[in-house]
């Protein structure tokens, strides 16, 4: 600011201090990141694909202390929790069974196997990709004239659009 | 004499303040609205608005006047909060995300802000008012063209159905109220949120600690004439750019604050008013153009905010009609700024013509002003 030359240490110092003050604002953000990272677990009492481990007739679990919710064989809750590390509590026939599980940072929604989670199997937890509605297909509408194939909100399926009087 | 004269003083001084009170007192009773109603959303208010209202205080000591760029903080904090609603980031560790987020645009914001006000000195509040236009133009683009786009946004939720672009509101639910009910607190009939309420007390003590640093002697002393600052061998230039910051960044931090009390966030008009109800209650606040105080912000937060919850029932009793109450609103918001900004006008000019008479041997010269 003086205009005049620093002391190369003073410099370096400086450089320093400063290299380590980003360090801490990045290292600061990404524990905030961490542990503030929002996920949705489904709670899932099915058969597991394979059969091997079949559904529990009633149970109720809770997660991270959250309201217990009763789940029947064949029946799916959801969760929704904050950070990577999760106590579950499972009550089956007035018997308490606590698991931890964790969450990978990546994926917004998983499914948990209750079943397999109480049967020790892995992997109780699994990514879950929602189904996505097929496509509309592209054809559909070219022969119509007031309807634009282009128009990325057009609804599939609505009416098509009257032709003008 | 001299009695009538200090009443006289008195309410010269404290006319923006009586005035509204008279109107609030006068419209609680029309407005049907419980006593413990209207404390209820005061203390809700009180939280959620006086941070945004401390940011003026530090380029009003500096001498730049009412910071209407601070609006370019609070679409620094709106961006912040899109990144964490993206990466559905929740509760606290959500809101300090935006806010860590946010930093480094409001630090540039500031900074750009801080130099174009220098180049304006003296006419601070029309270059800001005007900068904050310019800059919504710029946060239109990137909020509207870029995030999607250019800008990865991962969270489907948030982005317009033609895949870029981010949508008019956003639900903030993953923060609502988050630091609101960290620290709740239940007294009577009354909900505090005691959590908010320390932060804003640390930014008071933070403001009281600032005032009192040879940064802080700074900037009041550039507040106070610039040129014998200049003299003194003060940075001008440099003090005035850093008042300008940290507004920047406090009205960063108080847009988030805001915005996490709402619950919700109207993506391209949220930051429109931010300046301007702020304005307006420090203003209401007894606070001038050239002086300012803690206190001015919290009794204007207050009188603003008791103004804006019984006017829209006041107005459907007197009027039979709420909208009217809600056009109220407006009109009373413009019309303090207003009569606080022609006060102040005319008090200067009463000052300066006391000045003179004083140099020319008139009454004040021999003490004879008020």
């Amino acid at each position: 600011m003086s205009g005049t030359a620093l002391d190369p240490k003073v410099r370096r110092r400086r450089l320093l201090v400063r290299a380590a003050l980003v360090l801490v604002y990045a290292g600061l953000m990404g524990l905030v990141f961490v542990r503030g990272k929002g996920h949705t677990i489904l709670l899932d009492n099915k058969d597991s694909e394979d059969g091997a481990v079949q559904a529990i007739e009633t149970l109720t679990v809770s997660v991270d202390g959250q309201e217990p919710i009763d789940l029947a064989a064949g029946e799916r809750d959801q969760a929704k929790v904050q950070g990577q590390g999760h106590r579950v509590v499972i009550t089956v026939k007035g018997q308490k069974v606590e698991r931890r599980i964790t969450v990978p940072l990546s994926e917004e929604m998983l499914l948990l196997s209750l079943p397999k989670l109480l049967a020790g199997v892995q992997p109780a937890v699994t990514p879950f990709v929602p189904p996505e509605a097929p496509p509309a297909d592209d054809q559909q509408g070219q022969s119509n004239a007031f309807t634009s194939p282009a128009d990325p909100n057009a609804t599939p399926g609505a009416p098509s659009t009257p032709p003008a009087p | 004499m001299s009695g009538k004269r200090s009443i006289g003083r008195f309410l010269r001084e404290h006319a923006v303040i009586l005035l509204f009170l008279t109107v609030t007192v006068l419209a609680i009773h029309p407005s049907g609205l419980s006593l413990v109603y209207i404390v209820q959303e005061l203390i809700t208010r009180l939280g959620r608005d006086s941070f945004l209202v401390l940011a003026l205080l530090l380029p009003i000591y500096a001498g730049m006047g009412l910071n209407f760029g601070m609006t370019l903080g609070a679409m620094a904090g709106q961006i912040g909060l899109i990144l964490a609603i993206n990466y559905n980031l929740l509760g606290v560790y959500g809101l300090v995300f935006a806010a860590l987020a946010s930093l480094p645009v409001s630090l540039l914001m500031g900074y750009l802000c801080g130099v174009v006000l220098n180049r304006a000195k003296g006419r601070e509040m029309v270059t800001g008012y005007i900068l904050a236009f310019f800059v919504n133009g710029i946060y239109q683009f990137v909020v509207l063209y870029l995030m999607g786009s250019l800008i990865p946004v991962r969270s489907k939720a948030i982005v317009l159905s033609r895949g870029y672009g981010i949508r008019n509101t956003l639900n903030l639910d993953g923060v609502r109220q988050s630091l609101d009910t960290l620290l709740a607190v239940h007294a009577g009939p009354f909900v505090l949120p005691v959590a908010t309420f320390l932060v804003i007390a640390a930014l008071c003590v933070f403001i009281i600690w600032f005032k009192k640093t040879k940064l802080g002697q700074d900037m009041r002393a550039v507040g106070h004439d610039m040129h014998v600052a200049d003299s003194a061998g003060v940075p001008v230039d440099r003090t005035r750019i850093i008042a300008i910051i940290i507004s920047t960044v406090l009205a960063t931090l108080g847009q988030i604050i805001f915005l996490q009390n709402m619950g919700n966030m109207a993506t391209y008009n949220a930051h429109d008013q931010t300046s301007f109800f702020a304005v307006a209650a420090i203003l209401v606040g007894g606070a001038s153009v050239k002086k300012a105080t803690i206190p001015n912000v919290f009794i204007g937060v207050v009188l603003l905010h008791a103004l804006f919850v019984v006017s829209p029932g006041a107005g459907q009793k007197l009027f039979g009609e709420a909208m009217i109450g809600e056009y109220f609103r407006q009109f009373i918001g413009y019309g303090v700024i207003a009569v606080s900004l022609v006060l102040y006008a005319w008090r200067s000019r009463r000052e300066a013509e006391r000045l003179r008479d004083g140099l020319r041997g008139g009454p004040a010269a021999n003490g004879g002003s008020q």
